[in-house]
């Protein structure tokens, strides 16, 4: 279990994390997310131990990770693909880390051959991909087997084969009911990955909760087609409580929210308009987060007289 | 302790530059010692120097080891700072969060290095110097007094680096301040320079009386070890990585 109790973290005149309380449970992969600056590295380098917060505490397990004895059989962690010597190779690197933490350097080569880097391990990191250092980096952090796992961008630079086995490796540590905390940018891979989310903005928590509870907060779209030029019209003035609009990429195909699938066929029929599509579109983690996020953005820009 | 000494060690010996650096060091030092002995030796067969001059074994190591430690210092140097610009910290900190511990095991591994490294070219260049001079070398030392003459500074230079490097983190403001801490500050004012790295390391090298005993001259190296070390081990604890 992960613990922020009021962490806050500042440099300077600026805020990165301000008195961040959240609870990270075990057994399910919590999808850390957050425009960028809202502190999600921060507060995950805090946790580990690298930056000092100014205020309040991050533990794992009830302590904080400098307590920790052999941290990395404790908590892995794969912060960014950059934390390598490159002039030293991947078994190299892996084994000194091994040596400091008791692990044996047969677990070395598992966790190699595990995220599939065995046949380069002894090249100098220098001539990998951004893909092989990401492989590398969650390596590390599955070396000592640990309970805890904190992934920063892990699926960076990978391709599809490799964020579907980062997805796969993500929720089967998670099943095994160890602690996973993951940041990520791409919405459409945390909306499969992640089965709870923690969503936060400039420096405070804005969501904790499942990952459908933030998908349920964005409305469904009702998507239809015509061939009439004057639909979009029409629509908008039968429908007057909700926003209808042309997709972007293809002008016959609009898009309807804040009316059900019923009334927008109603309203089509009732106004005489041709429809060749009607079709609910579920809503998406993206749109849930964007939704959320722009909520606390215009919050921000109201004046601070102006708030209760 | 033991177990990060033993994962610095293994991290040390598996990238080319430590390896690169200390040969230099050795080369460096042999090659100027010999320089040194030889400009002597031409000097007489000149007629610019008298043919029954004598030069102390010294004269010729001392400003060789001298100059090797600048050499010495980017392997030093190098122990802590690649690990910053590498970004390596955030791996090397996750395993070991004790930064004292860290800290420490990169000063044992210099101080080891500079002992052996000080010694084995502090040997090379006397052996080469006493052949070269011949019959015009004064009272040659033994071997084992010069070895661990020069073993002895490297050692407590290396710690010195390290712990500059632990409180700059970055290279080249490490490798600047090695060198005007351990050799720039040799053109100080005598009187003032005595207790500068530069003059002391040379008088304990030289095992001169003035203007102090030889091995005063090792223990204003190593005040000045502690002074940055304390700072070093200052700042690695309060900066975040």
């Amino acid at each position: 279990m992960i613990e922020f109790d009021r962490m806050s973290k500042r440099y300077g005149d600026t805020i990165a994390v301000d008195e961040l309380s959240v609870v990270i449970e075990p057994g399910r992969v919590t999808g850390f997310l957050g425009p960028n600056g809202a502190g999600k590295s921060t507060s995950m380098r805090v946790l580990l131990g690298l930056d000092h917060p100014t205020f309040g505490r991050a533990l794992i397990g009830g302590r904080r990770y400098a307590d920790l004895a052999d941290p990395l059989r404790s908590v892995g962690a794969h912060l960014d693909a950059h934390s390598v010597h490159p002039g030293r190779s991947a078994r190299n690197h892996l084994l000194a880390l091994a040596r400091v933490n008791r692990i044996s350097p047969r677990r070395v080569d598992e966790v190699l051959e595990q995220v599939g880097i065995a046949k380069v391990a002894r090249n100098r990191t220098r001539s990998f991909s951004l893909g092989m250092r990401q492989r590398l980096g969650i390596a590390a952090a599955l070396l000592g087997d640990p309970e805890v796992l904190v992934f920063d961008e892990p699926v960076n630079g990978l391709d599809t084969d490799g964020v579907r086995w980062v997805r796969h490796l993500l929720r089967g540590l998670a099943g095994e009911g160890r602690t996973v905390l993951v940041s990520s940018h791409l919405m459409a891979e945390m909306h499969q990955t992640a089965d709870h989310v923690v969503v936060i903005g400039r420096g405070r928590v804005l969501a904790d909760c499942a990952t459908e509870e933030l998908v349920g907060r964005a409305e469904d779209t009702i998507v239809v087609r015509s061939p009439d030029p004057e639909a979009r019209d029409e629509l908008r003035r039968a429908l007057p409580g909700a926003s209808v609009t042309t997709a972007e990429h293809d002008p016959v195909e609009l898009h309807v929210v804040g009316a059900d699938e019923h009334q927008v066929g109603e309203a089509a029929h009732a106004r005489g308009v041709l429809l060749h599509h009607l079709a609910r579109r579920a809503g998406t983690l993206e749109a849930g987060y964007l939704r959320l996020v722009q909520d606390d953005i215009e919050y921000a820009a109201v004046p601070a007289a102006g708030r209760s | 302790m033991w177990r990060t000494l033993h994962s610095e060690w293994g991290k040390t010996w598996s990238v080319r530059a430590p390896w690169i650096c200390l040969l230099t060091t050795v080369a460096l030092v042999v090659i100027t010692a010999m320089s040194l002995a030889n400009d002597f030796v031409y000097g007489i067969s000149i007629d610019e120097v008298p043919a029954d001059a004598r030069m102390p074994m010294m004269d010729a190591v001392g400003p060789a080891v001298l100059f090797g430690q600048v050499a010495f210092a980017a392997f030093a140097m190098q122990l802590v700072t690649a690990e910053y610009s590498t970004g390596e910290i955030r791996s090397t900190l996750r395993g070991q969060p004790d930064r004292t511990t860290v800290v420490a095991a990169k000063s044992l591994i210099a101080a080891v290095c500079g002992l052996a490294v000080g010694a084995a070219s502090g040997t090379l260049a006397a052996g080469t110097t006493r052949l070269i001079l011949a019959d015009n070398l004064a009272s040659p030392e033994s071997y084992p007094a010069v070895a661990l003459r020069c073993g002895l500074l490297m050692a407590v230079v290396g710690i010195l680096v390290v712990a500059v490097g632990a409180l700059l983190r970055n290279a080249v403001a490490t490798l600047v301040t090695a060198f005007a801490v351990l050799i720039g500050t040799l053109v100080l004012p005598s009187g003032l320079n005595g207790w500068f790295p530069g003059e002391a390391g040379s008088t304990f090298l030289a095992d001169d009386a003035e203007p102090y005993a030889g091995p005063v001259g090792l223990l204003v190296v190593a005040v000045w070890g502690v002074l940055f070390l304390g700072l070093g081990l200052w700042s690695a604890n309060r900066r975040d990585a």
